[in-house]
C-alpha cells in the first residue's frame, strides 16, 4: 500500500517536523480537522487494520479524557479572572476559555498518537534501519546493531515462556500477590540477561567473522530510493495542515 | 602419506594465548600449520581452547578481547599483524556452534547481502552470487524466507551459503552440529564433502565427534585440556598407533573404529573393514550388536491418552492420538520438526490441557488432581537446562524439590549429598548452576529432577550439545532409573540413545501417529521410510544390517 512505501527516513522527519509545528498552537478545532485529514490518509492509504488501531488508540484516549477532565476540575485560578463564564455549580467553574485549553491539550495528545501509528503501524523495522543509514547516514555499527538486536526480540520472548513452564514444573507455585509476582519475575531476570548477553557476544563475532568493520557500504543489495511519491506524502500533510489553519481561523 | 605438500594457509608458530585475568594459559606452546586444500579435524574435550583457536585462525582475536598472545601467526606466509582489519575474515569464513546467534537480518537474502555488501561488490554481483549459493546449498527459492522461523539444518545451510556466496577460500567449521539432528547432520557433511571437491576448499573442522568425517578428513589435531596439541597426524596413521588417546580426550569414534580397538590394523572404510572379516568374526559381532536386553514384561498402565487433541489460535497441532504409558518402560517419541513431540510431552506432564479427549493418570483423569499432586508424579527436563535452575547454588538447585515436600533437613542434607557424589558433583555445591560446564549443567537437570523419586520422567532432548563423556554419563543415569522400575519418556533424534535404552517408539508425523511398536520394528521400516521422518538408522542397527546383508550374499556365493 501507498503509506507503507514512503521512505521511511522522509516519513519520519515529516511526521517529526508536524509535532513540532502542532506543538506551537492549542487549538481544539485546528486540531480536530487535522486529525479527521489524518485518519482518511491513514485508512484510504494504508493497509492498517481498524482493530489493532483502536486498541492502541485506547490509552491514548483516555489520556485525552484525563487532561480535558483535570484542567476542567482543577483550573488555574489566575488564569480565570476576566474569562467567560460558561456556567458555574458550588466549587465547579467552567469557562470558555478554560474548555478550550483543555480540549487544545486533549486533542494534541490524540494527534499525536495518531502521527505515531501512521508511522509505527506502516514502517518495517528492518527497511526503517536501512534507509536511516542510507538517508540519513546513520552509522552502520550503530544501525546492524539494532538490526541484530532486533532479530533477539522474539528469542527473549520463546525463552521467557519457557522458564515460567519450567519454573512451574520445578514446583515453583505461581505468584497470587503482586509482591510474589515481582520476586518470580526477578527470578528470571539474571538467567534471561546473562543468555542475552551471551548471544549478543556471538553475534557480534559472527558479524564480525563475516567482514563487518563498520565502515560505510559502497552498494547497497536493498536500496531505499527516494521517489515522486515521497514528495506527494510531505505535500499532503503540508496542504491538510494549510486547510486545518484556515478552518480554524475562519470559524474564530 | 607422503604427498607433496601446497602452500601453508595458516601457521601458528609457539602460539601460546592467556585471557586477562587468568594465570594459566588457554592454549600454550600451540605449532601447526594448515595447507591448502586441506580436511583438518582439530578435536578434544570441553574446555581445551577449541573456540579461542578458532577466534585465532580468523584474526577475531587478539583484536576483540583482553588476553594475551605470546608467538606468531600467519597467513598465507604473511604475518598476522600485517594484514587489514577486517581483511582475513574476506579469506577465512567462520560456520559457529549456535544456530541462533549468527544472523542479524531477518531474511535469507538479506542475511547473504550482508556479507557481499561488507565486500563492497556492486549489487548485480550480490545478486548472481546469492542465487549461486543458495544453488549450492540446496536451499533454491529460500530467498524471502524468515530466518528465525527455520529448522536448526536449514539455519546451518544458511550460515554456509553465507560464507560461499563471500567465496572464502578457507571454511572453518566450530562445532556446527552440535544443536542439529543426526539427518541434516550427515546431509549438511555430505553437502560440504561435495563443496570441497568441486570448489577446491580448505576445511577446517572443530568437533568432538568423527562420526560421518572419516571418510574424507586427511589429518587430525588434538588438543587436551589443557590447550597443549598431543597429536597432530594423518588420520590414519592417528587411529592406528594413538587410538586410546581419542577415548581419553572423549572424541567420539564411528562404531565401526571402535569395534576395531585393539587390532593391529584399523581400516577407516566401513566397507573395506566388513570385507576382510572372518565369518565366525562376523557372527560374532552380529551377535553382539544384537544384544537382546529388551523384555516386553507386561505391567500396569499408568498413563493413558485417550483421543487426544491439541490447536492453538491457528493450527491443529495434535490430531486424535491414543496412547497408553505402561510402569517401568522407556518410551521415545521421535519425528520431524513441528510433528507435535514436545507438544505431547507437555500435555502428558500436565501443562498444557488438551482441546480434546482425554488424559488418565493411574487411572482417574489428570483434571482430577491439583498441579502439586501432578509435579510429585511427573518431572520434566527441558533441552536448554539453564531454564530449569530456580536457586543460585548447586546444592540448593538440587535439594529444592525435597524442601518443598518439607522433608526433615538431615534426610534432606543426605540425600543431597549422595546424589551429588552420584553425578560427580561433589565440590561444586557452592558454586552458581549458570557457571557449570554443559555436561555438568545437564547432569544437575536431571538429577534435581530424579532426587524426588517421580514415578514419571520427560526428557526432551537430552543428548544436544553433548560430547562423548557426558552422553554416556547421562545414558547411565537413565538406565539406573529403568532398573529401579522407573518410567521414563524422550523426545530425541539421537537414535543411538532410543537403541541403548528405550523399550517403545512413537513416530509422529503432522499430529497423528504413523508407528508405534518395539524399537526394533522401527528399524525394520528401513532408512529411507525413517528419513523421511527427519530419522537414521542408529550407527550399531546400521552395522548389523550391512553385515547381515554382506552375510547373505557370502553364503550365496
Amino acid at each position: 500500500m501507498w503509506l507503507h512505501s514512503i521512505n521511511p527516513s522522509v516519513k519520519l522527519l515529516t511526521i517529526l517536523m508536524t509535532i513540532i509545528v502542532l506543538a506551537l498552537f492549542l487549538d481544539p478545532v485546528l486540531y480536530f480537522v487535522f486529525w479527521i485529514g489524518l485518519m482518511i490518509i491513514t485508512f484510504f492509504l494504508s493497509a492498517i487494520s481498524w482493530k489493532t488501531w483502536a486498541l492502541l488508540t485506547a490509552p491514548f484516549l483516555f489520556m485525552a479524557i484525563g487532561y480535558v477532565w483535570t484542567a476542567m476540575l482543577f483550573p488555574n485560578e489566575e488564569l480565570l479572572k476576566g474569562e467567560h463564564m460558561l456556567f458555574e455549580w458550588g466549587w465547579l467553574i467552567l469557562t470558555e476559555e478554560s474548555l478550550m485549553r483543555s480540549a487544545g491539550l486533549g486533542m494534541r495528545v490524540i494527534v499525536f498518537s495518531a502521527l505515531s501509528l501512521l508511522f509505527v503501524l506502516t514502517t518495517k523495522p528492518v527497511l526503517f534501519m536501512l534507509s536511516l543509514m542510507q538517508q540519513l547516514k546513520l552509522p552502520t555499527r550503530l544501525a546492524y546493531g539494532i538490526m541484530a538486536g532486533y532479530q533477539f526480540l522474539p528469542l527473549i520472548k520463546d525463552e521467557f515462556q519457557i522458564m515460567q513452564r519450567a519454573q512451574q514444573i520445578r514446583g515453583v507455585g505461581r505468584p497470587q500477590t503482586l509482591k510474589e509476582r515481582v520476586s518470580h519475575w526477578k527470578s528470571f531476570v539474571i538467567p534471561l540477561l546473562a543468555s542475552a548477553i551471551r548471544k549478543a557476544e556471538r553475534t557480534a563475532v559472527a558479524m564480525e567473522s563475516r567482514g563487518f568493520t563498520g565502515e560505510p557500504r559502497s552498494h547497497w543489495y536493498r536500496e531505499i530510493p527516494l521517489q515522486k511519491r515521497d514528495a506527494v506524502f510531505v505535500a499532503m500533510i503540508g496542504v491538510l495542515f494549510i486547510v486545518s489553519f484556515t478552518v480554524s481561523s475562519i470559524l474564530q | 602419506m607422503a604427498e607433496p605438500r601446497n602452500a601453508p594457509v595458516i601457521q601458528f608458530k609457539e602460539v601460546t594465548y592467556r585471557h586477562a585475568e587468568e594465570l594459566a594459559p588457554v592454549l600454550s606452546d600451540l605449532s601447526f600449520s594448515i595447507y591448502d586444500g586441506d580436511t583438518v579435524l582439530l578435536a578434544g574435550p570441553s574446555g581445551a581452547g577449541k573456540s579461542t583457536v578458532t577466534m585465532l585462525m580468523n584474526g577475531i582475536l587478539p583484536s576483540n578481547g583482553s588476553g594475551v598472545l605470546e608467538g606468531k601467526i600467519e597467513w598465507f606466509g604473511t604475518s598476522s599483524a600485517k594484514w587489514k582489519d577486517g581483511e582475513i575474515s574476506k579469506k577465512i569464513g567462520v560456520m559457529f556452534q549456535d544456530p541462533e546467534s549468527q544472523f542479524c537480518m531477518t531474511t535469507v537474502e538479506e542475511e547473504i547481502a550482508f556479507g557481499l555488501e561488507n565486500l563492497h561488490l556492486p549489487k548485480k554481483e550480490m545478486k548472481e552470487r546469492i542465487l549461486l549459493s543458495l544453488l549450492q546449498t540446496g536451499l533454491e527459492g529460500f530467498e524471502k524466507r524468515t530466518i528465525q522461523r527455520l529448522s536448526g539444518g536449514q539455519k546451518q545451510r544458511v550460515a554456509l551459503a553465507c560464507l560461499l556466496a563471500m567465496q572464502t577460500e578457507i571454511l572453518l567449521l566450530d562445532e556446527p552440529f552440535a544443536n542439529i539432528d543426526p539427518l541434516s547432520r550427515i546431509e549438511l557433511i555430505t553437502t560440504l564433502a561435495h563443496l570441497k571437491e568441486n570448489l577446491g576448499l580448505t576445511l577446517i573442522i572443530i568437533d568432538h565427534d568423527l562420526n560421518g568425517w572419516t571418510d574424507w578428513i586427511n589429518r587430525v589435531i588434538l588438543l587436551d585440556s589443557k590447550g597443549k596439541i598431543t597429536l597432530d597426524f594423518p588420520l590414519e596413521k592417528a587411529l592406528n598407533h594413538r587410538l586410546s588417546q581419542f577415548e581419553a580426550l572423549t572424541v567420539s569414534l564411528p562404531l565401526h573404529i571402535e569395534l576395531q580397538k585393539g587390532n593391529s590394523r584399523i581400516y577407516l572404510q566401513e566397507d573395506k573393514w566388513i570385507k576382510q572379516l572372518t565369518d565366525s568374526e562376523r557372527i560374532r559381532l552380529v551377535n553382539m550388536l544384537n544384544s537382546g536386553h529388551r523384555k516386553n514384561k507386561i505391567t500396569a498402565a499408568l498413563m493413558e491418552l485417550r483421543n487426544i487433541s491439541f490447536s492453538t489460535e491457528n493450527q491443529q497441532i495434535l490430531k486424535k492420538i491414543t496412547f497408553t504409558l505402561f510402569k517401568g518402560e522407556t518410551v521415545a517419541f521421535c519425528g520431524h520438526n513441528g510433528a507435535g513431540k514436545s507438544t505431547l510431552a507437555l500435555l502428558l506432564a500436565g501443562l498444557y490441557s488438551p482441546s480434546g479427549g482425554e488424559i488418565l493418570l493411574k487411572g482417574s483423569p489428570i483434571r482430577t488432581y491439583t498441579p502439586k499432586e501432578i509435579r510429585r508424579k511427573i518431572g520434566y527436563v527441558f533441552q536448554n537446562p539453564e531454564h530449569q535452575f530456580v536457586e543460585h547454588t548447586v546444592e540448593d538447585d538440587l535439594s529444592f524439590g525435597l524442601r518443598i515436600q518439607k522433608l526433615p533437613a538431615n534426610q534432606i542434607q543426605q540425600r543431597t549429598l549422595a546424589m551429588l557424589k552420584a553425578i560427580r558433583l561433589d565440590g561444586f555445591q557452592n558454586r552458581h548452576p549458570l557457571s557449570l560446564s554443559q555436561g555438568q549443567k545437564r547432569r544437575l537437570s536431571v538429577a534435581s529432577m530424579t532426587i524426588d523419586d517421580l514415578d514419571i520422567l520427560l526428557l526432551d532432548e537430552p543428548t544436544y550439545g553433548q560430547d562423548a563423556g557426558s552422553m554416556k554419563n547421562l545414558t547411565e543415569m537413565l538406565l539406573e532409573r529403568k532398573k529401579q522400575g522407573k518410567t521414563t519418556l524422550l523426545v530425541t533424534h539421537d537414535m543411538e540413545l532410543i537403541h541403548s535404552i528405550c523399550d517403545r517408539t512413537l513416530l509422529l508425523s503432522n499430529g497423528t501417529v504413523q508407528f508405534e511398536g518395539a524399537v526394533e520394528a522401527l528399524w525394520e521400516l528401513g532408512e529411507d521410510t525413517l528419513n523421511r521422518h527427519g530419522l537414521t538408522l542408529p550407527p550399531s542397527e546400521k552395522l548389523r544390517q550391512s553385515m547381515g546383508v554382506n552375510n547373505h550374499v557370502a553364503s550365496l556365493n
